[in-house]
């Protein structure tokens, strides 16, 4: 907004508390967190004796990240990782695959129903998962896929109008002339989708997999109502039933699930910040 | 038969008429200019030669066979875009040898088909190249490489040019007459610049509103154009347009405008009018000549004069009428000043001033 | 010899298929998966939740559900009226909302201005929104329980002399605990939302603005807030229909007891747990039929807002 001006002290008392705003907003992230990192190194004793806020006595106590990754009892927690994967990996490939279809015949063609089609995407951004899970799990039990990873994979590879809302965005700034141009090399329909518009969405594809990635990883509400078995439930079923049984466990070891957890989530963050920003920008435009 | 045939095609668009009945020929070899303002309906008609347009009425020819329901890959036909429509994330070799692959052509044809087109446009060290490493006359190349490589019957260009810079633009086009002497191949193309229509075309097709207004070469259009529309569209500067009165006089025609009396030399006539007739007369700057005040045909008041370095435009009113008159380089008139001129009145046109038509 | 005689050579010639045959060929093959998906786990539930909301069903056996009409509507209206009342709790969240979409707007403001160390900050601040759901709420209430690191920081730092009970399930003041969770893990969203539509603002507008003297306020309420208007407005509406549908936050940090539920809570509460599938179903369409009213009315105010003012040059 404004550039750099003559400092007035007007101007020097309203940056000071624009930047104690900032900070003390930070903070309000960073302390929560921290604490939680301190105290996953901390044994369960120590845990208890020391305050929330102090570092741990040793940072390489690794033994509560033991706890969670080889339990005693119960699944080890590298199920949940890997369902998620799972379930990330093939949902996300036919999120893309049969929403570029989509976005592409939405782009390209024109036929009856056409507008409605998208109004009816549109109008499912309104129906939030948690209102009919009665139904949607009858659908699911009759696919026989009720309390697996796959109704997961299924409801996550569906309709998603932000997705596709990015492939038509982008897909628009493709000009025809490419497929004309393949069509008198004499491409069909088929051809020029698969080797030409689809390798020529690929940036399209990359904020596409990464948002969705990143949904899918934070999801709770759709393990919870379909897929709530531990050994076909991702990280965050696992969290959720690993912070029920506060009865057996230390808090301790909680927190180093935690951060097990959020881990790769930071790192990625860091790596992907730009398309993240670009993605949440680009999809709420068309909002 | 001519290699190229369009007999009365019609094409609308719901209620709108792109093409009214349509009809031109041309030889094998040519190089067709189809040369119009923006929607003329050039394009239009682009794409239906391609077949990128169907639905339409009227028959197209391409080399003795009809091809007017057939696919765009059946036609024999190759076209350049306005955007070349390159393929982005295919190296140059692999966008020349798209077509060729959907054919399933084997390897080494194509492969040999390939470097045999990329050698004639000089592309023969970028094959491995992305178009967004390549500047805007590589790319272009690489688009009519990969016209070559079907050895088509008609290349098609639709405003090529459009997306250069001045100086590239010179360049291509003379590297795109160099490629048409070299091999032979009918070509039509589109444009609205008519300097390029000029230049590159031995045969132009103007259209206006979805129709032809004259058929003919370059010189023909310029010198003996159709209508007013034709005769303004061509030419730069503008034609001038003196409007008045053209009257039959004894045998012959006169024209009176306010400034000036003129003898009508009969040849540029259709027919003598029976009766007056309100008329402009179109006359080129360049044939304007100096005068003494005995001999002018009229006097021509200068607003300001453009030195273009080999002549000097005067820009001026002739009665009161707009004119422009390109005289000797050496000449000195200025703003106000009266120039005498007289005017190679065989170069002239009159149209009637109601329809535009020529008379 | 051309290209089409080598392709075609030892292979019969395939007729090729009219270029509307294609085209429909096309359109039907490449629509009909997400079609169906769409249908079957979008369009189908939906219709069949308004008919189960007709019925008695209780979750399980469908087969001694009996149609009763809109019995469960009036029901919910009179003897079940409790099950509604958690709506009230979505007004916490709504205020929080508002707060929130405020903070950001305050936040996007000051970091569009590039002061040093803008992109650590905003980092920061939307780091809540990438974290897994249950890990963030973990987070926020191991900061928040009656032995957690604010009532340490409390103690220790300020010298308060008790414990606050930030998370008690049976005051409804803990409402305000979790819409707080829920602005510390939505904001960052909104922030970046704002922010991108404040840098798409051309600085010319502000060079102009300057020439003519305007002070950093006007600016704002010149030039900045009426190119964000829209933004805000979407965020807005986000916001309404989100507090109606809380459901995460609440559940992972206090299980939905006591005062803390939710309408959503409720309802999935009493279809799984209570087996009223009808009366849940009931509920669900309710919820929907809300959303879809305030759908329109944002939809409105909208227009309202974006009319062409007469006699108003440009924007």
């Amino acid at each position: 907004m404004a550039r750099r001006r003559k400092l007035t002290p007007l101007k020097l008392a309203i940056r000071a508390f624009q930047y104690a705003t900032l900070i003390f907003a930070s903070l309000t992230v960073v302390v929560p967190l921290w604490s939680v990192l301190a105290g996953s190194f901390k044994t369960p004793l120590e845990y208890l004796n020391s305050s929330k806020s102090s570092p741990p006595a040793d940072w390489l106590n690794f033994d509560n990240y033991k706890q969670v990754l080889f339990p005693q009892s119960g699944l080890p927690i590298g199920w949940a990782f890997a369902n998620t994967i799972m379930v990330m990996v093939c949902a996300v490939a036919l999120l893309v695959m049969f929403g570029a279809m989509v976005a592409f015949v939405l782009n390209r063609f024109r036929f009856p129903g056409r507008k409605l089609l998208l109004g009816a995407y549109a109008a499912l951004v309104a129906v939030p998962s948690i209102l009919t899970p009665v139904s949607t799990f009858q659908v699911l039990q009759f696919l026989g896929l009720a309390n697996t990873r796959w109704a997961l994979v299924v409801l996550y590879s569906g309709a998603d109008i932000v997705s596709l809302l990015i492939f038509i965005q982008f897909i628009r700034s493709i000009s025809t002339e490419v497929d004309d141009s393949a069509r008198i090399e004499g491409a069909n329909y088929f051809q020029i989708f698969f080797r030409l518009i689809l390798p020529m969405l690929a940036p399209a594809i990359a904020t596409v997999v990464i948002l969705r990635c990143v949904y899918i990883y934070n999801d709770f509400v759709l393990p919870y109502l379909y897929a709530s078995k531990p050994s076909e439930s991702t990280v965050s079923m696992m969290l959720y039933n690993f912070s029920g049984v506060t009865a057996t466990i230390s808090q301790a070891v909680i927190m180093a699930a935690v951060i097990l957890v959020i881990a790769p989530t930071i790192v990625g963050f860091f790596f992907l910040q730009r398309y993240i920003y670009a993605g949440i920008t680009q999809g709420s435009v068309k909002g | 038969m001519a290699f190229l045939k369009v007999e009365h095609l019609i094409k609308a668009f719901g209620s709108f008429v792109a093409l009214n009945d349509v009809s031109f020929e041309a030889e094998a070899g040519e190089f067709v200019v189809l040369l119009g303002p923006s929607g003329c309906g050039k394009s239009t008609l682009l794409r239906l030669i391609t077949g990128l347009t169907e639905d339409h009425e009227g028959e197209i020819f391409i080399n003795d066979r009809r091809v007017t329901d057939l696919d765009p890959k059946d036609r024999k036909v190759a076209m350049v875009f306005q955007s070349y429509a390159l393929y982005p994330h295919l190296s140059v070799a692999k966008n020349i040898s798209f077509g060729m692959e959907i054919k399933h052509v084997p390897k080494a044809e194509r492969d040999r088909r390939v470097l045999e087109a990329a050698t004639a446009l000089q592309l023969d060290h970028l094959l491995n190249r992305r178009p967004a490493e390549l500047s805007g006359g590589q790319r272009q190349r690489v688009a009519i490489g990969r016209c070559l490589v079907r050895e088509p019957d008609l290349f098609l260009f639709d405003e090529p040019l459009s997306n250069l810079d001045a100086k590239l633009r010179q360049e291509t086009r003379a590297e795109l007459k160099h490629l048409h002497q070299r091999l032979g191949t009918t070509t039509v193309y589109v444009t609205h610049d008519q300097h390029e229509a000029m230049t590159l075309a031995s045969k132009v097709v103007l259209l206006d509103k979805g129709e032809i207004v004259q058929i003919g070469t370059p010189m023909d259009l310029y010198d003996r154009p159709a209508n007013r529309f034709a005769a303004t569209f061509i030419g730069t500067p503008a034609i001038n347009l003196l409007r008045g009165k053209l009257v039959p006089f004894e045998r012959r025609a006169r024209f009176e405008m306010e400034g000036a009396v003129l003898e009508v030399p009969p040849a540029i006539l259709g027919s003598i009018p029976s009766a007056a007739v309100e008329a402009e007369l179109g006359i080129r700057a360049e044939n304007a000549q100096l005068a003494t005040v005995e001999n002018a045909h009229c006097v021509l008041e200068v607003d300001y004069a453009e030195p273009t370095g080999a002549d000097v435009y005067l820009n001026g009113r002739i009665g009161g009428q707009p004119a422009v008159a390109r005289v000797d380089r050496d000449s000195k008139a200025g703003p106000g000043d009266k120039v005498p001129l007289r005017w190679r009145l065989e170069a002239a046109s009159v149209f009637d001033a109601a329809t535009g038509a020529r008379l | 010899m051309t290209a089409g005689d080598i392709g075609i050579r030892g292979r019969q010639r395939r007729p090729s298929y009219s270029p509307e045959a294609q085209r429909r060929l096309v359109i039907v093959t490449f629509l009909f998966v997400p079609l169906v998906s769409l249908i079957l786990l979008n369009i189908y539930p939906v219709l069949q939740l308004i008919w189960i909301s007709l019925s008695d069903f209780n979750g399980i056996n469908w087969m001694r559900a009996r149609f009763i009409g809109v019995r469960n509507y009036s029901d919910l209206l009179t003897r079940d009226s409790t099950l509604m009342l958690p709506i009230v709790n979505s007004l916490y969240y709504l205020f929080g909302s508002l707060v929130q979409i405020v903070l950001a707007t305050w936040f996007a403001v000051i970091l569009d201005m590039k002061l040093p160390g803008s992109r650590i900050f905003r980092t920061i601040l939307f780091l809540p929104f990438v974290l897994n759901t249950v890990a963030a709420a973990l987070v926020f209430r191991h900061f928040l329980q009656l032995d957690g690191t604010l009532n340490e920081l409390l103690q220790n730092v300020f010298g308060v002399g008790f414990k606050i009970p930030w998370l008690d399930a049976k005051q409804n003041y803990t409402n305000f605990s979790l819409a707080a969770a829920s602005v510390w893990r939505y904001l960052g969203f909104n922030l970046v939302v704002t922010f991108g539509a404040l840098q798409a603002i051309p600085q010319d507008q502000y060079d102009a603005a300057r020439l003519e003297g305007a002070n950093d306020w006007q600016s704002f309420w010149r030039i900045t807030f009426p190119s964000i208007r829209n933004v805000l407005f979407l965020q807005l509406a986000l916001s309404v229909v989100g507090s109606l549908e809380v459901f995460e936050i609440p559940q992972l940090i206090t299980n939905g007891a006591g005062k803390t539920s939710t309408f959503a809570i409720q309802m999935v509460q009493t279809g799984f747990q209570f087996h009223r599938a009808g009366t849940a179903a009931a509920m669900a369409v309710f919820m929907l039929l809300i959303v879809l009213v305030l759908y329109l009315v944002t939809q409105a105010l909208q227009r309202y807002f974006d009319r062409p003012i007469a006699g108003a040059s440009d924007g």
